[in-house]
């Protein structure tokens, strides 16, 4: 069975430098192939910057994109770390998307925080639950996580599409989405708890008018997932660093038969960062769909796809949860602003869909081309 | 005339030599054993023959032609077939699959092609028959018994029809039955006039089975000798060596006698089951005391690593019962030495500091609910690294960057701090230096003195003689017996070769 890389797992600064290298190789690539297709590569890149982070509106949007990354990415990562690969963060993301959902309609009206608090830890015990089956086929039956983990994302797309065709289905409706979430289990979005609608404002403009850097924030626009994800990160990494469990994971994955010597059990601790990657995944999915989607849709496989660009984000802030969000803001950034490339330099979305891909796969690989 | 001939082989990996000017030939129509402990160069000598290696030094002629095989597939056109130790089978094929893998002009599709008759499958499986092997063509390999799984890969070899057949330890994962059919069929392929090299440690097995039998110490050549001109006393001096003194170094102790102290570890009819669910240890019963170290000599593979293991609570017992004398947690109150630091000691991709806490991390004091008291763990660290000399400017840098040594030392710490009262320490000067080897001994006397008991198990007899109080033998998971450590080479290499103290005494006075 194939081992996660993990040798010299780079600091905080190294994983840093390295986003700021792939950045760079990015750009590069974007422009040969937007260049390559006939379009001017210039305008292409700043649309690109314009469109992340350039203006207030442009950067709320990548923060609301930068959210669920961090979960995934976080997910992914503390199952690396401990030699695990969970490919199934994806699945475990839609389960908690569907538990907190689920959990949000069947509860009776409580006041907003009690509300939140229970849809969130049913969205995580979801992910948590998508996450244990493999945990379990894996420490019971020896059967390898990357099948079976790929495996129960199919199943969550599924099952999610049955149940919003039947017992989820709004009643009434011509379309097969649930119905929208009561109001007190929405998270609050961050105006309401800062009393402004905007924090600062304008923007830094090249000569030629070009937008690249916001000066504030649409905080209408922003709910409270993205503290949320931030305050995941740190306690992630504060578990990773200094609990018990975190060392014996650690441990486990640089060398799971010294570990076992050494008298840490095994089958405990591969359960527990299973239960810990799909939980994150999973509150990651319940703080989306609370947050920002407020009904559930049915997805077509590989939609929406947080997951799988979770891997990439881990692999990127090289399992390190300042790294992962590190990388989850690049990616979600990069996103938005090829969204803004298609708008404004007229690229198509598919040829934007090409181009993104390409340089995920790039920043993917770059860094291991390296070693 | 003989059909293999090498003269003065010499093979070096680094700084040590594996083979230093080997020589050997095989006849036709017989059985050659090759006949040494672990690490004597056995393999090593039919990877050269087999076109795995390349020589460093020497010539290698077949049938009176000198050869230089650049790979196995030359070796194989030149007639020489290997049963490798370890099966070189496709465990999710067909028994017919693997074979059409293996044997040239084959397509692995079309199940009625592969196996028509006149195809090189087909015939494979005739021979098979001629052997008086029954070989299901349809069977997945991954459901088939060990030993058949090994005929299968006997026939993949014949199928070549090699002139010259190695067979690389090929009983040791064989059952007594099943080992019976290998030796009728070894038997039968000598009658067919083809040159077999037997490689082995058990010296019943050579005796039964041989013809003629070259011994290997340490990469030298000791001797190759007619099986009529020998007996098992002679082949296990040739295969130890003659005992050379390593009883001076000894503090001035009464050997034979177990020590004075108190029972620590009890071990009863103890059995134990490998990763292949085979029994590893069959009914051992021993006890150390209190400021003895007991050795246990034997050759890999004879249930070593299962006992060591059994003994820590690593690994479920099947029967029979490990104690450690009044212990309240007995983990806690053993150290280990395990064996392969790289493999089995250490996390080389974590800190130094983290490595030395790895065990202690779990203790009561380091813990704080989930978080670790990380104060307290560096300070042990620290207290550690001093105490046991670790090299190592900073505790944060990687165990990666230090030296094997530096390494072993880490693991020492681990086992040692704790002051435990048992110590079980496997082959733990394996792989280390001159130096760390001196230091590592120096340790486990240091156990002895202290007053803990000590369990050494270890391959290498000179380690094992030269620290022990007493001195056991492991052979296929039992004891052999135990004696002084001043008890003759002659005497341990028969243990080790899977004679009873018993049997000798007894073949002695009659």
């Amino acid at each position: 069975m194939a081992r996660v890389p993990l040798k010299g797992v780079p600091a905080l600064g190294r994983a840093a430098l390295r986003t700021l290298g792939v950045a760079g190789a990015a750009a590069l690539l974007v422009a040969a192939l937007v260049g390559a297709l006939g379009g001017d590569p210039l305008r292409a890149l700043r649309a690109i910057l314009g469109g992340a982070v350039g203006t207030p509106a442009g950067l709320t949007e990548s923060l609301v994109k930068t959210a669920p990354l961090v979960f995934t990415g976080l997910a992914v990562a503390v199952a690396f770390r401990c030699g695990i690969w969970n490919i199934g963060a994806e699945g475990q993301f839609l389960a908690g998307m569907l538990g907190s959902s689920a959990a949000a309609l069947a509860l009776p009206p409580l006041p907003p925080p009690v509300a939140v608090g229970l849809c969130l830890l049913a969205g995580t015990l979801a992910g948590a639950l998508w996450a244990a089956v493999p945990a379990a086929l894996r420490l019971y039956r020896e059967t390898p996580e990357v099948i079976s983990t790929i495996m129960l994302n199919f199943l969550a797309v599924y099952l999610i599409e049955y149940l919003v065709r039947g017992a989820l289905r709004e009643p009434g409706s011509e379309n097969d989405w649930s119905p929208m979430l009561p109001e007190w289990t929405r998270l609050a979005r961050l105006d309401s708890l800062f009393g402004v609608r905007r924090l600062g404002g304008g923007e830094l403009r090249l000569p030629d008018g070009t937008p690249i850097l916001a000066l504030g924030l649409d905080l209408h626009r922003l709910h409270a997932g993205v503290p949320w994800a931030l305050g995941a990160a740190l306690v992630v990494g504060l578990w990773l660093a200094r609990s018990g469990v975190g060392f014996r994971m650690r441990a486990v994955g640089l060398n799971a038969e010294a570990a076992r010597i050494a008298g840490v059990s095994l089958p405990r601790t591969i359960a527990t960062a299973f239960l810990a990657s799909g939980g994150l995944a999973g509150l990651g999915g319940g703080i989306e769909v609370l947050g920002l989607i407020q009904r559930m849709y049915r997805y077509e496989p590989g939609a929406p796809g947080y997951g799988f660009t979770g891997i990439a984000v881990a692999l990127l802030g090289g399992l390190h949860p300042a790294g992962v969000v590190a990388a989850a803001f690049f990616f979600g950034a990069f996103s938005v602003g090829c969204n803004q490339m298609q708008r404004e330099a007229g690229i198509s979305f598919h040829v934007a869909s090409i181009i993104q891909g390409s340089v995920v796969l790039l920043l993917v690989v770059l860094p291991r081309l390296r070693r | 005339m003989s059909t293999v001939q090498m003269r003065g082989i010499v093979k070096r990996f680094g700084a040590a030599t594996a083979l230093d000017a080997v020589d050997f030939d095989v006849r036709p129509g017989e059985i050659h054993a090759l006949l040494g402990e672990n690490g004597a160069g056995k393999s090593t000598l039919m990877h050269i023959l087999a076109g795995i290696l390349p020589p460093d030094e020497g010539a290698v002629e077949i049938r009176g032609a000198p050869v230089r095989f650049r790979s196995a597939r030359d070796a194989a056109a030149a007639g020489i077939g290997m049963v490798h130790q370890h099966f070189t089978l496709v465990e999710n094929f067909t028994v017919a699959e693997n074979l059409a893998l293996a044997l040239p002009h084959q397509t692995p599709f079309y199940r009625s092609r592969r196996l028509a008759p006149g195809s090189g499958t087909h015939a494979a499986l005739e021979l098979a028959e001629r052997l008086g092997w029954k070989l299901e063509p349809d069977a997945p390999v991954w459901r088939l018994p060990v030993g058949v799984q090994q005929r299968l890969e006997i026939v993949k070899v014949l199928a070549q029809s090699p002139e010259i057949l190695i067979f690389d330890e090929p009983t040791a994962v064989l059952a007594p039955v099943e080992l019976e059919e290998l030796f009728r069929v070894l038997e039968q392929l000598r009658g067919e006039g083809k040159s077999l090299v037997f490689i082995s440690h058990k010296l019943n097995e050579v005796l039964r089975l041989a013809d003629r039998v070259s011994v290997l110490r340490r990469g030298k050549h000791a001797g190759t000798v007619d099986r009529q001109a020998t007996d098992a006393e002679d082949l296990a001096r040739r295969m130890v060596g003659a005992g050379e003194s390593h009883t001076a170094a000894r503090p001035n102790r009464a050997a034979a006698e177990p020590a004075s102290g108190e029972v620590v570890l009890r071990v009863q009819d103890l059995v134990v089951r490998d990763e292949r669910k085979a029994e590893a240890v069959r009914g051992l019963s021993l006890e150390v005391r209190a400021g003895e170290i007991l050795g246990l000599a034997g050759v890999d593979g004879n249930g070593q690593v299962e006992l060591a293991e059994a003994i820590l609570g690593l690994r479920p017992v099947h029967g029979g019962r490990v104690e450690l004398v009044g212990a309240r947690n007995a983990r806690r109150e053993t150290g280990y030495i395990p064996q392969d630091r790289r493999r089995s000691g250490l996390a080389t991709g974590m800190s130094v500091r983290d490595n030395l806490v790895l065990e202690l991390h779990q203790e009561p004091e380091a813990c704080a609910g989930p978080w670790l008291r990380w104060p307290y763990l560096n300070a042990q660290a620290a207290e550690m690294r001093d105490r046991y000399d670790v090299r190592a400017d900073r505790l944060e840098q990687t165990a990666a960057t230090l030296s094997g040594g530096n390494q072993q030392k880490i693991v020492i710490a681990r086992a040692l701090h704790k002051q435990p009262r048992l110590l079980v320490a496997l082959n733990p000067t394996r792989g280390v230096d001159v130096g760390a080897t001196a230091y590592v001994h120096e340790q486990i006397r240091a156990q002895r003195e202290r007053g803990a008991a000590v369990l050494l198990i270890s391959t290498e007899l000179d380690e094992v003689v030269s620290l022990a109080d007493r001195v056991g033998v492991l052979y296929e998971g039992r004891l052999m017996g135990i004696a002084p450590p001043d008890t003759s080479r002659d005497t341990l290499g028969l243990m080790m070769g899977g004679r009873t103290a018993e049997q000798i005494d007894g073949a002695r006075s009659a």
